[in-house]
């Protein structure tokens, strides 16, 4: 009944308890890119036509050519510690490990560590929600200076948490804020391959290439493996053609892309790439991936070019990470190796709460 | 002048597989050859103020290990059983191999920590791994060679067996075992019998 009068856009990976686990992915892309909801350019030569969204895209193998050589990730835990309070104020204590890892592949198809950071945050507010100056300055002075453990103000203002901090707030601000200095750590990593990266020697970085900021970084791209399922696309002058991502999903055919669209005033091309066939997984948006392409000249790109990084991409697709995420239908397998990078330099848990010495209560 | 050793692995403790006082577990890199039966040397603890001892042991199996959960994942990552897929990547994996442990230079029988370097056994480590150290420093008129080892890094030493444990008053016996039927035993025999019959004095 619900088909019959509906669009129904299955979750991906069929129903999930919501609430619990909120896909941070979709989450962030529905805030990163808030104002790109209705789509109504494209952003690729020749102009696609509308009537016709798709093109094809057949894998192009490592051995035939070997684009994609560094992969990024970034991954984070947080801890809610404690309630502080001072005074008549009572606010969260928080505590975060963030990483970010750089992954290079060789011509044999071994990836490898380039580059991994990790760090250590404290996550409380400062002022009328929180601490005093007096405890803040003293809590700063623990701030490491080659930045493996900082004291951060969870009241600040970021990409991800763009809005003015409340008491209530508090405490989902700080995996935001958290979030923001992972996607830092990121950038940083981006940084590390300049020189490495060219025509021949591409990067793929998991999830917008839009962070605090946008980044301009040529031969690089961003992949997402769960996106926002409400943008508008209409095209067309008047009413126009418009279409939602339903529909332009639902058709779009193994090893094929969509057409180029425009993001963020042209600044992104972004496009969408189906990697796996329909009859390999249960629902339609799994398999899917969403590729920005960064143009800061705000030029479009050419349909030889998003042929070319999308062919590659469906490349990718194996080995896959099967039975280890349940995103395996879209998670490509050196991305998945750096979050593991990460993860096991990570400290566990009950290591780092065995590193705090908790204060006795007083009587 | 001594060539600096090249460590051939680390040794692995995990939650699920312990490393114990009888056998240690380590993986091999990329380009690393081990067989059953090479023996390896790691630097193990010893007493307060002395240098570290080392453990030696002898390599039982060699398992391959990768990420993939299960071989499900591994068909589904072929494209669903296609033979002619070639991943881009190549899957994580390493060799790990078992070896029980033999001997310590000082007798401590602590299980091996992980993540130290393990090596090749020299031959003259090979010697003090079986035992036969002290027969053939101060006893070489004892020393029964009974065999060659040969180790997977080339390096080869005669496996001796004390004369005072074969022949004579404190003589048990020798226990030859193999699969029947294809006469190996019987030969080793006889060639045992020869190298008694050319190294004892009396």
């Amino acid at each position: 009944m619900l088909n019959e009068s509906l669009d129904i856009l299955p979750a991906v990976g069929g129903a999930v308890e919501d609430l619990l686990a909120p896909d941070v992915d979709e989450l962030e892309d529905m805030l990163v890119n808030a104002e790109s909801r209705e789509v109504t350019e494209f952003l690729e030569t020749p102009t696609p036509d509308v009537r016709n969204l798709y093109r094809p895209t057949p894998p192009l193998y490592r051995p035939q050519k070997h684009l994609y050589r560094y992969f990024i990730d970034g991954s984070l835990r947080t801890y809610y510690l404690a309630t502080g309070v001072e005074g008549n104020r009572s606010f969260p204590i928080e505590l975060a490990q963030i990483g970010a890892a750089v992954m290079q592949r060789d011509e044999r198809g071994t990836v490898r560590p380039l580059a991994t950071r990790q760090r250590i945050l404290l996550l409380l507010p400062r002022g009328p929600l929180g601490v005093s100056d007096t405890v803040w300055n003293q809590l700063k002075k623990l701030d490491a200076s080659d930045g493996s453990f900082e004291v951060i103000d969870t009241t600040e203002k970021n990409a991800m948490t763009p809005t003015e901090a409340t008491a209530e707030s508090l405490r989902t601000r700080a995996g935001g804020i958290a979030r923001n200095r992972m996607h830092r750590l990121e950038i940083a990593m981006i940084e590390r391959t300049d020189g490495l990266r060219g025509d021949n020697a591409w990067l793929i970085l998991d999830g917008a290439v839009k962070l605090d900021e946008f980044i301009k970084t040529p031969h690089m791209i961003g992949v997402a493996k769960n996106f926002r399922k409400d943008p508008e696309f209409r095209f067309g002058r008047g009413t126009g053609k418009r279409l939602d991502i339903t529909r332009i999903l639902a058709g779009l055919p193994y090893a094929s892309r969509t057409a180029a669209f425009s993001a963020h005033g042209g600044q992104v091309a972004f496009w969408y790439v189906r990697l796996r066939e329909q009859r390999e997984v249960d629902y339609p948006l799994m398999g899917v991936v969403k590729v920005e392409l960064p143009r800061p000249d705000r030029t479009p790109v050419t349909a030889e070019e998003a042929d070319l990084l999308s062919r590659a991409l469906v490349a990718e697709r194996n080995v896959t990470p099967h039975g280890r995420d349940n995103r395996w239908h879209c998670h490509l397998y050196p991305i998945f190796l750096a979050e593991e990078a990460i993860k096991n330099g990570f400290y566990s848990k009950d290591v780092l709460m065995g590193m705090i010495r908790w204060p006795r209560p007083t009587l | 002048m001594t060539e600096t050793p090249t460590p051939i692995g680390r040794t692995s403790a995990t939650e699920r597989d312990a490393i114990t006082s009888e056998k240690l577990t380590f993986w091999l890199p990329e380009g690393v050859i081990v067989n059953p039966f090479d023996i390896v040397a790691v630097e193990q603890v010893n007493q307060p103020g002395q240098p570290p001892s080392r453990t030696f042991g002898l390599v039982t199996t060699l398992e391959h290990r990768t990420d993939a959960p299960t071989h499900l994942a591994n068909y589904i990552s072929s494209n669903f059983g296609q033979l002619d897929e070639e991943p881009n990547t190549n899957r994580q994996g390493t060799t790990v191999a078992t070896a029980n442990v033999l001997s310590n230079t000082a007798d401590i029988y602590m299980p091996v920590p992980s993540e130290r370097l393990v090596y090749f056994a020299r031959p003259e480590d090979i010697q003090s791994a079986l035992g036969t150290d002290t027969l053939v420093r101060e006893r070489r008129h004892d020393a029964i060679p009974a065999g060659l080892i040969k180790m997977s890094n080339g390096a080869a030493a005669v496996a001796y067996l004390d004369r005072r444990y074969v022949l004579g008053p404190e003589s048990a016996h020798v226990n030859i075992s193999g699969i029947s039927g294809l006469a190996t035993k019987t030969s080793y025999a006889m060639f045992l019998l020869q190298s008694i019959l050319q190294t004892a004095r009396d």
